[in-house]
């Protein structure tokens, strides 16, 4: 591997400890707390994740909620997007459900973060412009858990501009 | 928003987001133009982040006694939005009637079926009815599995007609219902409720009801992984046949 090349990897590995290291924080300090505040859909994603959990510890998909939302078939689950809790579910299975909830956060904030540098590196190849582009799209999602669906989707965001703009300019 | 026709959208303010991206695009060439920030941006951003970080869980912490509560009763849980969950109280949280009177703000009610929610009191507190006659299960009387549920139902009366269940459909073709493990045909109401038809003189049945996965739903979840497979591997082949080019302008 030549010396340049050696470089990149390098610094790309102390960036992500520094998103590693910062997802922590914000996490950690939760998980000691042991409480998640259940605020407005709290009970209703909450909700969603035990049954897609019940079903999934038995190797099924699902499409109707049968266990909870009080038995009544709701079908959220034909309509709202469940690929991204997965990982939550992995954890759930050998973890509280509070702890679950708080190291899936922060993975998919350690994972979104980097996705947002990412992009911005591959719009600019400016590494100081992508770190305070991540921080400034970032701010938005830190303390605020009960918002998960909006730090998925604000970060992504980013990267499907840049292959946007990136397919518009070819 | 509310008079286009983004209304059907939950919230179509939600898409107002975009600004959060815009803004964050704004502050980089903002603090990129500035001189003194050309070099010291990036620690400085960083400083002031970890500063945000620590600042507002501190924050958190110390407010946590005083603005938030362990919700102890199902009030409290219907009361969310000054409430802490813990693993003591999580269960309970899973299992509250929505509909309860005491909840000020029922949050599964945007998530329902549009006809159903007219009806959600109802069917959430597990009224089964035929002709006049109403009652509520309970939940004992409720058995779930895996996308099927059982209603064990009780001194029903003896006259014959359609029996209600509170139970929400959307594509009737997509469900089985069995009455007394006989598959009986379903109906449904405006509310979106199931229905069956009950015969003279059964008072004490069993009605399950079960989801059947339609066959394209099994099509294209198998055509969506095949997709997501091949995209891996025509990127993994791109890359490899483009590692010369990466090399050089590197």
């Amino acid at each position: 591997m030549s010396d340049s090349k050696w470089k990149n990897v390098r610094i790309n590995i102390l960036i992500m400890l520094f998103f590693g290291i910062f997802s922590f924080l914000l996490t950690f300090v939760f998980i000691k707390l042991g409480t998640i505040v259940l605020s407005a859909d709290g009970s209703f994603h909450f909700s969603r994740i035990e049954e897609l959990y019940d079903n999934f510890r038995n190797g099924k998909l699902t499409f109707i909620a049968s266990h909870t939302f009080s038995s009544t078939g709701v079908g959220t689950f034909l309509f709202y997007p469940s690929v991204l809790l997965y990982p939550w579910i992995i954890l759930r299975l050998i973890l509280s459900p509070v702890t679950s909830f708080y190291v899936w956060y922060g993975l998919m904030l350690f994972v979104t973060m980097y996705i947002a540098y990412y992009s911005m590196w591959l719009f600019e190849k400016d590494r100081v412009r992508a770190i305070i582009y991540n921080f400034s799209i970032s701010y938005t999602s830190w303390n605020s858990p009960s918002r998960s669906g909006r730090i998925l989707s604000i970060h992504v965001c980013t990267f499907i501009l840049y292959r946007f703009i990136l397919l518009l300019s070819r | 928003m509310q008079n286009t026709s983004l209304r059907i959208i939950q919230f179509p303010w939600r898409l107002l987001a975009i600004i959060i991206v815009l803004l964050s695009v704004c502050a980089v060439f903002t603090l990129d133009n500035i001189r003194i920030l050309k070099v010291w941006g990036v620690v400085l951003v960083t400083i002031a982040s970890v500063t945000a970080v620590v600042v507002s869980e501190q924050n958190f912490i110390s407010n946590e006694k005083s603005m938030y509560h362990i919700a102890r009763s199902d009030k409290d849980m219907a009361d969310s939005w000054d409430k802490l969950i813990n693993s003591s109280n999580y269960n309970k949280m899973l299992s509250i009637n929505q509909t309860a009177d005491t909840n000020k703000y029922f949050t599964y009610n945007d998530y329902n079926k549009k006809s159903a929610r007219e009806n959600d009191v109802s069917i959430f507190n597990h009224e089964v009815s035929i002709g006049s006659y109403r009652k509520s299960i309970s939940n004992k009387n409720i058995e779930s599995g895996y996308q099927e549920v059982t209603y064990k139902l009780r001194e029903l009366p003896s006259d014959s007609g359609k029996l209600t269940l509170p139970f929400v459909i959307y594509d009737k073709n997509n469900y089985n219902v069995y009455l007394n493990s006989r598959k009986v045909e379903l109906y449904e109401n405006k509310y979106s409720q199931l229905q069956i038809y009950k015969d003279k003189n059964l008072q004490n049945i069993d009605v399950k009801v079960k989801y059947i996965v339609p066959m394209k739903y099994k099509i294209a979840s198998t055509v969506s992984l095949v997709v997501v497979g091949i995209c891996i591997l025509l990127l993994l082949y791109i890359r490899y046949k483009n590692r010369g080019i990466l090399y050089v302008r590197q």
